[in-house]
């Protein structure tokens, strides 16, 4: 470790360990682990649990257009920002006010964006259709279903 | 004459900065984040057509050239009202199996479903699964029809929901 200030007299010598890198890593560790869980929070809820599948795909790079629709137990669509989204016609209405607010157009984020429905694994068929259904309703062509890759944690 | 000013000598002032609180605080911060980080699970994707909304919704034109034309093989999946896996059917051109008891048997049966010009893309299976499925059964049938080397798989309910 390096010794610090000035020196001190004849003699002294000033056994102050220097802090300020040590300080430099850590609040640089800080600021990773907030971006991180910020990130998480965004867009994927942890409140849903999803099914394991041995055959599921993580994402590439180029899927970049993507839609993610949360999916609770009781088959409400969750948001980052709102209420949840319950009725198959609120849901066409968010996935068209999506669309039209893509920078690319409406058009190209209906024929281009990938929706994933991230639903939790004890809710039933019929609120998965009724979502499917409300995307398909809303013009939009690619649809995914989100699921645990198997044996990677 | 001009009256010379005595400066008096000061010895310089040593500022420095308190670096150590800060590292504390700064561990505090690191050890919450820490603690509170739950990564993830890797996830990843199964593609599926979308439904046809209605049956009266015209089919959108098929690119696939006619001697390309698909086998469709329907797999019924009939829950019980805890949204386990009851019933098993699967029907098809080739098979007609009513009774299929569990996820082992229906793979071997998806195994041997005999493929048109030995092409598993040209085999379609639509999914009929009643209302009170769960998602997981879902996503296990699915898994099946992917792993038996299906890629054309959609979605549809019973004709009666259950």
């Amino acid at each position: 470790m390096s010794h610090g200030g000035g020196g001190g007299g004849r003699g002294q010598v000033s056994s102050d360990p220097n802090l300020t890198p040590l300080l430099d890593l850590v609040l640089q560790l800080v600021m990773f682990f907030m971006l991180v869980a910020n990130f998480i929070m965004d867009e994927l809820s942890d409140k849903i649990h999803l099914p394991v599948a041995s055959q599921a795909k993580p994402l590439t790079a180029n899927d970049r257009n993507i839609l993610y629709l949360n999916v609770n137990k009781e088959g409400k669509v969750l948001l980052s920002v709102g209420d949840p989204l319950i009725t198959p016609e609120s849901i066409t209405v968010y996935m068209r006010q999506q669309a039209r607010a893509h920078p690319k157009g409406e058009a190209f984020a209906r024929d281009n964006t990938t929706v994933i429905i991230r639903a939790d694994k004890d809710t039933r068929f019929q609120n998965i259709f009724k979502t499917m259904s409300a995307i398909k309703a809303a013009g939009y062509k690619k649809l995914q279903l989100r699921a645990e890759i198997a044996g990677q944690k | 004459m001009p009256r010379k000013h005595k400066r008096k000598v000061e010895s310089p002032v040593d500022v420095t900065l308190p670096i150590t609180p800060m590292l504390d605080m700064s561990f505090q911060l690191l050890s919450f984040f820490i603690l509170t980080f739950h990564p993830m699970p890797v996830e990843g994707q199964l593609s599926i057509n979308l439904p046809k909304i209605d049956a009266s919704e015209k089919p959108e034109i098929d690119p696939t050239p006619p001697d390309e034309k698909k086998d469709e093989y329907t797999l019924t999946v009939i829950s019980n009202s805890s949204g386990e896996v009851a019933l098993i059917s699967l029907k098809g051109p080739t098979v007609n199996s009513e009774n299929i008891k569990n996820f082992a048997d229906l793979f071997v049966q998806l195994k041997n479903i005999p493929k048109p010009q030995n092409k598993a893309e040209l085999v379609a299976i639509t999914i009929e699964a009643s209302n009170d499925l769960t998602y997981a059964r879902l996503i296990e049938t699915m898994d099946l029809c992917k792993k038996a080397g299906y890629d054309s798989v959609n979605l549809a309910p019973t004709k009666g929901g259950r």
